[in-house]
């Protein structure tokens, strides 16, 4: 059902943490969401008090999760896949099928994240605001979508480079 | 009629990715960027890529998504869905089958707060499965009981793929909740009707507990482990009928009443579940978030190349009589749940099947019902069933066509039940009709 | 050649913003002998309606029917299309079309990336489940969802609590009591059947605090693309349907409010004295408000206000 996660290297330790860290990041950006709009409900509830500021922060956090999580979930194998075929294809061309998954990958990963770089730096140029009573500059939650999609090709990258050391090792033994 | 042939090759390239073994959110990204690029003449066209990928995952009713993920890690680690399942195997001792009926109605119950299959057949199912097996009843029927029990996540509300559809179909998610009761309640009993009648039915292999006594006294002290399910029930689906919160918001308070039941009360919350109840909330929003994004921007593509309006005029102008076009439909939705994941097919069906409904003038939010129990089929089918894979991951030592026969008969009573809210519409529109 | 319009509604000719939509896209055909060809992309199916200025600016949309207010983040002055208090009728919104302050935001969105070919104005009331909100006096304690953020910091400041939810969950909120009052178009009241769970409605007929304008837009790319003659059809044909589309809501307006009143509901009409005092309202919170997030286009807001002495 999932890709099999790549279990880390020795020297891939510190780096490894960082993925680690950036899924928990996205746990906790969770936790933050139900914190805060739970209080939103208490406050106009009971207090009849409005935060205007609780439904943007939580689209932001939103896009945090989705887009810096994706490489702690990538790692994590939980990227949902349908692995019937590849599962049941003779080695050879598994070999190809993986190879030209793992091109494809890296080909949209990188695509996302020059689209994302310039989705950013269209904010950035325009310094357009968002239409609510918060006016955040849009650059900033942007630049979390890039920071997220270069992170995950950095992690995509590292993986299949690792993979393909592993599979030359064990042939060569 | 290009544009057809141009949707063929996008589904043939999109089946295409998905078999080399491309996760479902990337090969729906490929497909679309592909397909974008392509048909509109180079890079220049992927300037609505970033905007559509960033707007379709930053909505705040979406936030019930991670929300409902969230409360399902938190109650997975304080243990209460084995208290509540020990608590129905003492109320429902002496009825035939009891332990098959107590997986039942404590999935049902867990369902009222849980949005996902998977996660009501995990707080469920690894307790019960031993349970069951312990008292002498068929791997078969133990793993059935739980694989099929836990589907009733996802139709009993709250549910993620009922917020999912309301999102795409724009129709309120609290309507779509309440839809579901009903038929909800119909799935619950058939099931047990099911359970009781095997039960019978196989006598001589009756489960050794019914030797044993269990007096008026502990049952009414296993109640007790009901209460704190009923206050959660009442914070998330209580909240939302009585106009405090928006389901949105009601996934909130459930996060922060299921952190006081499980941290305060059952005192489960050490560090090290805290930390895993992080890592599961991460993994399951980003899986479910990306696909979400991955087919928006399919569905885009599929639009902005005229893809999706052609194939929902043709389909509209074909004129078929309206029990041919539901079962049709059906057919097409079981197919695709044998081997993908539900989420998945919601969000690629639906930008497409709703356009056709309308003109059908079928009601959206009864075909939302009728979407979600194609679904929990889908959770059940063999060879691609999240839940056959859970309770697998349960009981290693049971073959997985053990599992398989012991739900089919599961399958079956989901597809009458889904016949009977096709043709009973009222079943699912009823309550949303009439609440207040 | 073929021109892509995306706009956020259902493709329903009885909507008298599509019914325009509708019309601009044959008589634009028919006068260009079928050179220009509209092809209508409904729903948000192209493009989400908060992100419809971009598209335009890029030109993935070629044209587009959405609320101006969308643009707001990116255009400041685009804000003033949706400031409650300084229109009170239909009359008003209609005179703005040919006016200075106008002519300013529209030379603003030019430059930004759109143009606009055909004047489409909307206006809303309010409905209300536990008394008629009828001035700023009602709204005190009251879960409102307002129309804009410069109606809902007014709001805020008279005391109301304002909720946020998208429009669909609109009708379940008011039936459950999550939400007592809403402001909104004729057009989502109808299309949302608001009068099913509604008791008062206040109506836009007359007066009202929330008009705002919906027009046909063209992206300045697509539009630099065409040849003198291709512009001149457009821009003469969308403005050939202002008149007709500002009938067209006023009927709007009639009709929701019969559709209110024959669903039981008390349906009243906000008198000059009521729009004065919600006038002082917005005159106290929400003009200083926008004076001090967009300092550059105070000037602008001055005007207008003038305009409507
Ligand atoms: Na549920
Ligand atoms: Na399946």
């Amino acid at each position: 059902m999932t890709q099999a996660a790549s279990r880390p290297t020795k020297r891939r330790r510190p780096l490894d943490a960082l993925i680690t860290l950036s899924g928990l990041s996205a746990g906790l950006a969770t936790f933050l969401i139900g914190l805060f709009v739970a209080y939103d409900v208490v406050a106009r509830t009971v207090f009849l008090m409005t935060n205007s500021w609780v439904t943007e922060i939580t689209t932001y956090l939103m896009g945090y999760i989705t887009f810096v999580g994706a490489a702690f979930a990538l790692r994590e194998g939980s990227h949902v896949s349908v692995d019937l075929l590849v599962c049941r294809a003779p080695p050879r061309a598994r070999r190809v099928m993986m190879w030209l998954a793992d091109a494809i990958m890296v080909l949209v990963v990188a695509t996302l994240a020059w689209l994302s770089f310039g989705f950013f730096m269209e904010a950035w140029d325009s310094q357009e605001m968002s239409d609510t009573l918060l006016s955040v500059r849009l650059w900033k939650p942007y630049l979390v979508f890039f920071i997220g999609m270069a992170w995950l090709l950095l992690v995509l990258i590292l993986q299949i480079g690792e993979r393909r050391l592993t599979n030359k090792q064990g042939s060569h033994d | 009629m290009i544009e057809l042939w141009i949707g063929l090759a996008m589904f043939g390239a999109l089946l295409a990715a998905l078999l080399i073994g491309i996760p479902v959110a990337f090969s729906l990204m490929a497909v679309g960027i592909g397909a974008i690029t392509i048909l509109g003449g180079g890079v220049d066209a992927l300037g609505l890529v970033a905007p559509t990928l960033w707007s379709s995952v930053t909505s705040f009713t979406l936030t019930a998504v991670p929300l409902f993920i969230l409360m399902g890690a938190i109650i997975s680690a304080s243990g209460m869905g084995a208290r509540l399942y020990g608590a129905l195997a003492t109320l429902m001792h002496g009825v035939p089958g009891g332990l098959s009926v107590a997986t039942t109605l404590a999935c049902t119950i867990m369902a009222a707060v849980s949005g996902s299959s998977v996660a009501t057949a995990g707080a469920i199912g690894r307790f019960s499965v031993l349970e069951m097996r312990r008292f002498g009843y068929r791997d078969e029927v133990a793993c059935g009981a739980v694989a099929a029990g836990g589907t009733l996540g996802i139709l009993i509300p709250p549910s993620i793929p009922l917020i999912v559809y309301g999102i795409i179909a724009q129709e309120s998610i609290g309507a779509l909740f309440i839809a579901g009761i009903i038929p909800g309640i119909i799935m619950a009993l058939s099931f047990i009707g099911y359970q009781v009648w095997i039960a019978r039915s196989e006598q001589a292999r009756a489960p050794a507990r019914d030797s044993e006594r269990v007096s008026t006294r502990e049952r009414l002290m296993a109640l007790k482990h009901i209460v704190p399910v009923a206050i959660l029930i009442w914070v998330i689906l209580g909240t939302i009928y009585q106009g405090i919160a928006t389901p949105t918001e009601a996934a909130a308070l459930g996060v922060l009443a299921s952190l006081v039941l499980s941290g305060a009360i059952y005192r489960e919350l050490t560090r090290e579940k805290l930390v895993l109840i992080l890592r599961e909330t991460a993994k399951g929003s980003v899986m479910v978030l990306m696909i979400i994004a991955g087919a928006m921007l399919f569905g885009y593509a599929m639009t902005t190349s005229s893809v999706a309006p052609t194939i929902s005029r043709v389909v509209a102008e074909l004129d078929v009589p309206a029990w041919a076009a539901f079962i049709t439909i059906n057919l097409l939705l079981i197919f695709l749940g044998c081997f993908m994941e539900t989420l998945s097919i919601i969000v690629i069906t639906a930008p497409i099947l709703i356009p056709i409904i309308v003109a059908m003038g079928w009601d959206p939010i009864w075909f939302g019902i009728i979407m979600v129990i194609n679904m929990e089929m889908a959770l059940i089918t063999p060879p691609v069933g999240l839940n056959l894979f859970v309770v697998q991951g349960v009981v290693e030592d049971v073959p997985l066509t053990r599992i398989i026969a012991g739900t089919l008969p599961y399958v079956i009573i989901m597809a009458a039940v889904l016949l009977l809210v096709g043709v009973f519409p009222d079943l699912a529109t009823y309550l949303p009709q009439h609440i207040r | 050649i073929t021109l892509k319009l995306a706009h956020q509604w259902p493709q329903a000719e009885s909507d008298y913003v599509i019914a325009t939509a509708i019309k601009f896209a044959q008589e634009v055909e028919k006068k260009s002998n079928g050179d220009i060809k509209i092809q209508f992309f409904p729903a948000e199916s192209l493009v989400k309606a908060s992100n419809t200025h971009t598209a335009l600016k890029n030109g993935t949309v070629d044209l587009s029917i959405y609320p101006y207010i969308y643009a707001a983040g990116a255009i400041p002055e685009m804000n003033l299309v949706l400031m409650p208090g300084i229109w009170k009728s239909h009359d008003d919104v209609f005179r703005f079309r040919n006016t200075e302050p106008w002519k300013k935001i529209e030379a603003k969105a030019e430059a930004y990336g759109f143009k606009t070919l055909c004047w489409i104005q909307i206006s809303g009331g309010v409905a209300s489940t536990g008394k008629p909100i009828d001035s700023d006096a009602d709204v005190a304690g009251e879960k409102v969802r307002a129309a804009g953020k410069y109606m809902s910091y007014a709001l805020q400041q008279a005391k109301a609590s304002t909720v946020s939810m998208p429009s669909s969950e609109n009708y379940n909120a008011m039936q459950m009591g999550l939400l007592d009052a809403v402001w909104t178009s004729s057009s989502s009241f109808g299309a949302y059947r608001l009068y099913e769970v509604s008791k008062y409605y206040v109506s836009p007929e007359k007066y009202s605090i929330y008009y705002t304008i919906d027009p046909i837009a063209i992206s300045m790319k697509t539009w630099k693309k065409l040849t003198p003659e291709q512009q001149q059809i457009l821009a003469e044909v969308g403005k050939s349907l202002e008149e007709s589309a500002l009938e067209g809501a006023r009927k709007e307006d009639s009709r929701v409010a019969a559709l209110f009143a024959s669903h039981g509901v008390k349906v009243s009409q906000m008198s000059l004295e009521s729009w004065n005092k919600w006038h002082a309202l917005f005159e106290q919170h929400a003009f200083p408000k926008f004076k001090k997030d967009n300092p550059s286009s105070a000037d602008l807001l001055d005007e207008m206000l003038a305009l409507y002495k």
